[in-house]
C-alpha cells in the first residue's frame, strides 16, 4: 500500500522524536548536555535535519572520546536505559558480544576529535540542503531530473522522484523503506500462494546437482534475521 | 579501485535491516531482472553516484553514536552489493569495528567475488528467491546454480550466526509446497533450519 506524504510525514516526525530521546539517552549515558530543543518545524520532515545532526556531531565527538579512553560502549543501550533501541538489538539476533578488552580499535581513517562532518561537508559552511550546491553549481534542491546531487543520499526526496504521491509505482518521496530489494516483507501468515505456471519444460534449466550432504552442520544457536512487517 | 556506484544512501532504519539502528546504501547494478523487484526504477533509471570506499565510510560516520549503542551499522543491498566486493572489503577494512556490516545479496555472482567477503566482518542476508531452477529462472531471468553453489560454499565458511537465508513465497511463482521443497534443499546444503525464514511477497 502506497503511503500518502501525509503519512510519511507523520512516520518520518515520529522517527524524529524516537531519534531525539535515543541521543537524550545517548548523552545522559555519556555524561555530557546535549542542550535539545522542542521541534518547532511544520514543513515535510525528512526524518533529519542540521539541528539533528549537531546533536549528532556531539555524541560522536563525545563517544569518540570516550572509546580512546578504553571504555566498551558497543550494544550499550540496553543498560542505558534505551528500551526501544534495546528491542533493536534484542529482535532475533544474538546479543552483543562482551568484549572484555580494553576499548576498540579507532576508526582506521579517524573521526575528525570534535565529531563534525568531513572537510568535504565543511566548504560551504553549516550544511542545509537548500543552501549546499551540487558539483555544477547547481543547488541540492534543483539537481536535474534523474541526476542526484549528493546531498540528496540521505533519506531526503530523491530528484526525479514524482511530487504526487500516487504517482510513483514504487513509493513516495521521502519514503525510506522500498530500497531493500525485492517487494516488502510480511511474515509467513499469509494463504497459500497459487502455484506458479512453469514455463514449457524445454526452456527449463537443468535441476543443479546438491553438494553432498554428509556435512551437514550442527544444529546452532539462533542466528540473527529480522522480519520485517512493512506494509504496501 | 572504483568507487561505489550509489543508488542511495538510506539512514536511521529501525525493524528492517536487522539489530539496532542501520543505514542501507544501495548500490547499483544487479545480474538478475525479478519480476517484483521494488527497486527496479532505481537500477533502471537512476544516474549512480560515485563514492570511494573511504568517502563512503566519512559520510556513514554521522550515525556512528546509533551504529554502536544500537549495536547497528551498515547494510549494503541495492542491486547486487557483492558486485561491488572489492569496495566492501576496502570499506569494512576502514570503518569502525563496532560498525555492523550486513550483505543483502542473491549470491548470484562469480565466486571470485564471494570469497574475499567470507570472513566473520560480515553478515550476510541470503536471498535465494527459490531452489527449483525452473521458478527461480521465472522469476528472474537467470539460473541459479551459481547462487546455490555460493550458498553452500558460504555456509561451510562461515558460522550460522553470521548468515540467514530468506526464502519467499512469490505470488504466481511459488506457494507453500515449493518453499516447503526449498527449504528441504537448502537443510540438505547444510543450513539449520533456524536460519531459513519464510516470507510472503506482496506485488507492487
Amino acid at each position: 500500500m502506497k503511503k500518502s506524504k501525509e503519512d510519511l510525514n507523520r512516520i518520518h516526525k515520529e522517527k524524529c522524536r524516537e531519534l531525539k530521546r535515543i541521543r537524550g539517552r545517548i548523552a545522559e549515558d555519556l555524561g555530557i548536555e546535549l542542550r535539545q530543543r522542542e521541534c518547532t518545524y511544520e514543513g515535510y520532515c525528512s526524518g533529519t535535519c542540521p539541528a539533528c545532526r549537531r546533536e549528532e556531531m556531539q555524541l560522536n565527538a563525545a563517544l569518540l572520546k570516550r572509546q580512546r579512553q578504553g571504555a566498551n560502549l558497543k550494544g550499550r543501550a540496553a543498560t542505558a536505559g534505551l528500551a526501544a533501541a534495546a528491542a533493536l538489538c534484542l529482535t532475533g539476533c544474538t546479543p552483543p558480544e562482551q568484549n572484555e578488552t580494553e576499548g576498540m580499535a579507532s576508526p582506521a581513517y579517524a573521526l575528525p576529535e570534535d565529531g563534525s562532518l568531513p572537510a568535504d561537508w565543511q566548504v560551504n559552511g553549516e550544511y542545509l540542503p537548500e543552501d549546499d550546491m551540487g558539483e555544477d553549481g547547481q543547488s541540492a534542491g534543483q539537481s536535474d531530473e534523474g541526476a542526484w546531487s549528493i546531498e540528496q543520499l540521505e533519506g531526503e526526496i530523491p530528484a526525479g522522484f514524482p511530487e504526487d504521491p500516487g504517482q510513483s509505482e514504487y513509493g513516495t518521496p521521502g519514503e525510506d523503506m522500498e530500497l531493500e530489494g525485492d517487494v516488502a516483507y510480511l511474515p509467513e501468515t499469509s494463504e497459500t500462494a497459487e502455484a506458479p505456471s512453469i514455463p514449457d519444460s524445454s526452456e527449463t534449466a537443468e535441476t543443479p546437482s546438491m553438494p553432498d550432504s554428509s556435512e551437514t552442520a550442527e544444529t546452532p544457536s539462533m542466528p540473527g534475521t529480522e522480519e520485517s512487517t512493512q506494509n504496501e | 579501485m572504483e568507487d561505489f556506484r550509489i543508488l542511495g544512501i538510506n539512514r536511521h532504519r529501525m525493524h528492517t535491516d536487522g539489530k539496532g539502528i542501520t543505514t542501507l546504501v544501495a548500490l547499483a547494478e544487479c545480474p538478475l531482472s525479478c519480476r517484483y523487484c521494488i527497486n527496479k526504477e532505481l537500477l533502471q533509471e537512476k544516474k549512480p553516484i560515485s563514492l570511494s570506499p573511504r568517502a563512503l565510510a566519512e559520510r556513514l560516520s554521522i550515525d556512528h553514536c546509533y551504529f554502536v549503542y544500537t549495536d547497528g551499522g551498515v547494510t549494503f543491498g541495492g542491486g547486487e552489493p557483492l558486485l561491488h566486493s572489492r569496495q566492501i572489503s576496502a570499506f569494512a577494512g576502514l570503518c569502525p569495528e563496532e560498525w555492523n556490516i550486513t550483505l543483502e545479496t542473491s549470491l548470484n555472482v562469480p565466486a571470485d567475488l564471494l570469497l574475499p567477503l567470507l570472513t566473520e566482518r560480515f553478515f550476510f542476508l541470503v536471498d535465494i528467491k527459490a531452489m527449483q531452477p525452473e521458478i527461480y529462472l521465472h522469476y528472474t531471468g537467470q539460473d541459479n546454480r551459481r547462487a546455490i553453489e555460493n550458498l553452500s560454499l558460504l555456509c561451510r565458511q562461515l558460522p550460522p550466526d553470521h548468515y540467514a537465508v530468506k526464502l519467499p513465497l512469490i505470488p504466481g511463482y511459488s506457494g507453500r509446497a515449493e518453499a516447503a521443497d526449498s527449504s528441504e534443499k537448502l537443510q540438505a546444503l547444510g543450513i539449520p533450519t533456524e536460519n531459513i525464514s519464510v516470507f510472503s511477497y506482496l506485488t507492487p
